[in-house]
């Protein structure tokens, strides 16, 4: 059973002409059973539950990397598949600019789903993948945790601690990198199935960043910017009063200290074929 | 030791960061800032000219420009450059010294060094 789950959103009438084209794909695809809208009335919490309580075998999420971090935190260590119909919000074009250089629908990308079509598809092909959760002050992620702060400790699998001697950083807590094709990218690394977390430690300061972008084209200088450890688990904690702030997936807002590791659940996902995994 | 030895690099230890207590690798390891503690890999190590090290070091090759302060186990080849200034003893199969290169502290080389880090090798399993 195929249980479409829209973002509130998706209530503007501008949504309207994608969502009819999307109802009449999965209608041709024959996979059109449930369709249930998020509303300021129904949360996604009562609708994940009540779909599990139907007994719903896919769940296909129909917004953005927003929708599918909230849906992934309830159903996450189920049997229940997650499929994604990406579409982008309402102020993408701001935020495509300012803070999420990849779109809003960055998650969909990694996977290999790029427009709401094409997902339906994808979702009608279904290939399966499980790929690790990452686990943040109890709440999961997807794909990263970035922490912008200078006065950081960073303690890893107990075993040994980090700390940035530059004054500007930006900490990435990666289980895959869904926007920066990192140069230590390989089978090995921000493998979203390796069971490990990577930690990158960029530095953010104006001549230094500067460094970094001229290297990001050239090549050798990125290497030694960056600074990339495997993990398991990670402890961030500040060494001043100020507190750091967290980001996760690239909306939620978190506070340090914040305790992350891999987490033991994993998420059913239904992927293209040109994932980049 | 040859750039190629660096192709795959698993962890990088930049300019900038400090690392305090037990670092174990499985793959190649850049050093350029500064480490206390231990530190182990399987595969090989490279030292940077501005990296400061206060640990026993235990790799399969490796080059090194900065300082170490602490005992090394090098299985097979050691480079030391011209900056390098070991403080702490040494094993090793191979050794290549540049002008300028210091050490201070013991030095056991082919055979003899061989049957000690089995040695080591089997006790720490």
């Amino acid at each position: 059973m195929y249980y479409y789950i829209y973002d509130q959103f998706l209530s503007q009438k501008k949504y309207d002409k994608i969502l009819a084209q999307i109802e009449s794909k999965i209608t041709d695809l024959g996979i059109k059973d449930k369709i249930v809208k998020m509303s300021v009335l129904r949360s996604f919490t009562e609708l994940v539950s009540e779909a599990l309580k139907k007994g719903a075998e896919t769940i296909i999420v129909v917004g953005n990397d927003q929708t599918v971090n909230q849906i992934a935190n309830l159903i996450a260590g189920q049997n229940t598949v997650l499929g994604i119909i990406p579409i982008e919000g309402p102020n993408y074009q701001h935020l495509k600019k300012k803070l999420v250089p990849s779109g809003q629908n960055s998650i969909a990308n990694f996977l290999g789903i790029h427009d709401p079509l094409q997902a339906c598809e994808i979702i009608s092909a279904r290939k399966i993948e499980n790929i690790n959760l990452g686990e943040v002050n109890n709440n999961y992620f997807i794909h990263s945790v970035k922490v912008y702060n200078h006065q950081l400790k960073i303690e890893c699998d107990n075993k040994f601690s980090v700390t940035p001697l530059s004054e500007d950083n930006l900490v990435g807590i990666y289980n895959f990198s869904p926007e920066v094709d990192f140069y230590f990218k390989s089978k090995k690394f921000f493998n979203p199935q390796d069971s490990f977390l990577e930690v990158v430690i960029e530095p953010r300061d104006k001549k230094k960043l500067n460094k970094l972008l001229k290297s990001l084209t050239k090549d050798s200088k990125l290497k030694q910017s960056q600074r990339v450890f495997r993990i398991k688990k990670v402890n961030i904690k500040n060494l001043t009063t100020n507190e750091g702030i967290g980001v996760v997936d690239n909306f939620k807002v978190l506070k340090t200290p914040l305790d992350i590791k891999i987490s033991d659940k994993k998420l059913k996902l239904i992927v293209g074929k040109d994932r980049k995994f | 030791m040859s750039k190629e030895n660096f192709k795959e690099v698993e962890t990088i230890i930049g300019p900038t960061v400090k690392v305090e207590g037990d670092l174990k690798a499985d793959g190649n390891v850049i050093i350029e800032g500064q480490v206390v503690g231990s530190f182990k890999t399987k595969k090989n190590l490279r030292v940077g000219e501005g990296a400061k090290i206060k640990a026993d070091i235990e790799a399969e090759n490796a080059w090194v420009g900065g300082e170490i302060e602490g005992n090394m186990i090098i299985r097979n080849h050691l480079e030391l450059s011209a900056n390098a200034k070991i403080k702490g003893d040494i094993e090793t199969q191979i050794l290549t010294i540049e002008t300028g290169a210091q050490i201070n502290g013991h030095l056991k080389m082919g055979e003899m060094a061989v049957n000690n880090v089995e040695e080591i090798t089997e006790e720490q399993k």
